[in-house]
């Protein structure tokens, strides 16, 4: 029974291919849609996350802030060498406490120029920041006290000033003219949260930083501290007490506003995760109301089926057809255009993820399960905007629908 | 003989916006099994109301029908389509095949519906259209066929279930004289084998094949060749 139905469905379907393509065009444009956004959204959430925990792993970040100077707004070098101290000292569950002085920087290696970042850091920075090596070894305490004139480099910075192949460990680069001893390499991070080369700088010793390539004019000033938890979930409270300590630090009284502000891998999380529930709102809308779309669209044309094989239904309905066969018959039909424009559809939005990805280069995420969500509720589509045309058809005089020309 | 077919006191009634309009006024009628009966009449005499309520199709207003000894008032649109099913072959003046579809096919409508095995109606249906005299045409669809084949294949799908009794609304009305007798000739030897026909026709040399002519007139049976039923008819 199930067979033949579904052979006639597809024997009708064949004789009104047109029409049958138009009706599914529908379906197959919101599928596609949905998979293509969905794809594109996946794929961008993705990377995203990557650059999330390219920061290094539960990361506090302290930076300077504003200091309110009778009434005027004001830059402020607030935090300070001291304060990373402090930090160190009076917080507990902090695993590593870094801090960081950057500036802009040309560097010179035998006649080739590279205008990047140099920053100063202290030897826990690579711990924080969960940056492994590729080559060489890490800044270590007796550079940092002894202001040494060695750097790591980053990926970029390698690209730019060696030749592929050659080693960079050991070779003497030109920093604002003072000559730096290479002794490690870091590994490619890629993108930052907000967008930036993280490979593109060169990392030194905070001290001779300080004192030999920015030209500090107070000795003891940080541009942001870096520290990190060991659990995930000790976050909230660690900025908490990062924040009492630096306000005792920087006597701040009850009523005056923080001088430094923090910011987390939670935060960044956070902020990231309410922008995906947006983009999945607004997937789901425009996917709900394309297969809505796509669903009036499968009906009007099984009304109009109905309607010109009414002699038709009267002719089955006369030798002993069922009202359920009858509706079986109709509802196949529309299951039939929903899934097979389904199908097409979750092509159609498959190659359009691909060629996005080839075209513009954005990173797409091809979910199994989300093809099946796709596929069935296409299906589902189909069958509940087939149901009314279906029951009109199985509700049909036979007395009237044999005479219907 | 069995009795086959018993209505009582049967009417029709449509409401219209200017009244009651009686297609069928208190028709009492017999027909015993393996009987072969014209029904004629002038259009609107109601001889189409009284098939479509023999074949089921439709239900009196008032009266009863009983087939084969089993009272139809009352059964579910479903539980008739099943009657028709089994019970009835239809046969109609246009034919009614489905287009486009071919003849092994339009036989096999009615054992589609029964359930059967998708063999089982391919094997029967072959022998529906041999009995009808069409062995070999069963790929042909019925646009390639003459009107006189299309009827053969409305008789095999009428007769392919087994059916006690045909009904036949027309069966010669457009066919041509050659083709109807043929039609005619084939009904004749499906009511031999023990099946009852009633046929509705306007056509003399058509009624007058049959064993027993009922002509009616205004919803109500005028002459009656069955004497018994007439009494019936004019005792009530």
């Amino acid at each position: 029974m199930f067979r033949m139905v579904f052979i006639m469905a597809l024997r009708v379907l064949a004789r009104h291919r047109l029409r049958a393509g138009l009706t599914m065009l529908g379906v197959i444009i919101g599928v596609g849609a949905v998979i293509a956004m969905v794809s594109i959204g996946q794929g961008a959430a993705a990377l995203m996350q990557d650059r999330i925990s390219s920061l290094g792993s539960n990361v506090i970040m302290i930076f300077r802030g504003h200091s309110m100077v009778r009434g005027a707004r004001k830059v402020r070098p607030t935090i300070t060498v001291s304060d990373a101290e402090a930090l160190l000292r009076d917080v507990p569950n902090l695993s590593a406490v870094a801090y960081t002085k950057r500036g802009d920087i040309q560097v010179i290696h035998e006649g080739k120029n590279w205008s990047t970042r140099v920053a100063g850091v202290t030897p826990s920075y690579f711990e924080v920041r969960d940056w492994p090596f590729v080559r060489g070894f890490p800044l270590n305490q007796k550079d940092l006290d002894s202001a040494a004139k060695v750097a790591v480099l980053g990926h970029t910075v390698v690209k730019n000033l060696f030749d592929p192949g050659v080693d960079p460990v050991g070779a003497v680069l030109r920093l604002n003219k003072v000559p730096f001893t290479v002794i490690g390499v870091l590994a490619q991070k890629g993108s930052s949260a907000w967008g930036n080369d993280q490979d593109d700088r060169i990392l030194i010793p905070f001290t001779t930083a300080e004192r030999k390539v920015l030209g500090t004019k107070k000795i003891g000033t940080v541009g942001a501290i870096f520290a990190s938890t060991k659990e995930y979930a000790q976050l909230p409270q660690a900025v908490e007490l990062i924040t009492a300590v630096l306000r005792k630090e920087h006597h701040l009284s009850d009523d005056e506003e923080d001088d430094f502000y923090i910011r987390t891998q939670m935060d960044i999380a956070e902020t990231r995760q309410e922008s995906a529930d947006a983009m999945m709102f607004l997937l789901f809308a425009v996917a709900s109301i394309s297969l809505l779309v796509g669903g009036i669209g499968i009906m009007n044309t099984l009304l109009v089926s109905v309607t010109e094989r009414t002699r038709e239904i009267g002719i089955r309905i006369a030798v002993g057809a069922k009202r359920r066969q009858i509706m079986l018959q109709f509802l196949v039909e529309a299951a039939v255009l929903s899934l097979v424009g389904g199908m097409i559809g979750i092509g159609v939005g498959v190659a359009s993820a691909k060629f996005t990805t080839v075209l513009v280069g954005w990173p797409t995420i091809i979910s199994p399960l989300f093809l099946v969500i796709a596929f069935v509720f296409s299906a589902t589509v189909g069958v509940v905007f087939g149901l009314y045309p279906a029951h009109k058809a199985s509700r049909l005089n036979p007395i009237d629908a044999l005479r219907y020309e | 003989m069995e009795v086959q077919i018993v209505c009582q006191n049967l009417w029709k009634t449509y409401q219209l916006d200017h009244g009651e309009v009686h297609a069928l006024s208190d028709v009492s009628l017999q027909v015993e099994s393996g009987e072969f009966v014209a029904i004629q009449g002038a259009s609107g005499s109601g001889k189409s109301s009284l098939l479509n309520i023999l074949s089921c199709l439709d239900t009196p207003t008032n009266g009863t029908y009983f087939l084969d000894g089993m009272d139809v008032r009352g059964h579910s649109v479903d539980a008739l389509a099943e009657i028709r099913n089994r019970q009835i072959g239809f046969i109609f003046q246009n034919f009614n095949l489905l287009p486009r579809t071919s003849s092994a096919e339009n036989v096999q409508l009615p054992l589609l519906y029964a359930g059967l095995p998708h063999k089982e109606q391919e094997r029967r249906a072959i022998g529906a259209l041999e009995r009808v005299g069409l062995l070999g045409r069963d790929k042909h669809h019925s646009s390639q066929l003459s009107g006189g084949q299309q009827q053969r294949v409305a008789i095999a799908r009428a007769i392919v279930m087994n059916p006690s009794i045909i009904l036949a609304d027309e069966p010669t009305g457009n066919l041509d004289s050659k083709s109807g007798a043929e039609i005619v000739e084939l009904l004749r030897g499906l009511n031999e084998e023990g099946i009852t026909i009633i046929l509705v026709t306007h056509e003399p040399e058509i009624a007058v094949c049959t064993k027993r002519q009922i002509l009616m007139k205004d919803g109500c049976v005028l002459t009656d060749t069955t004497p018994s039923v007439r009494e019936l008819n004019t005792v009530e």
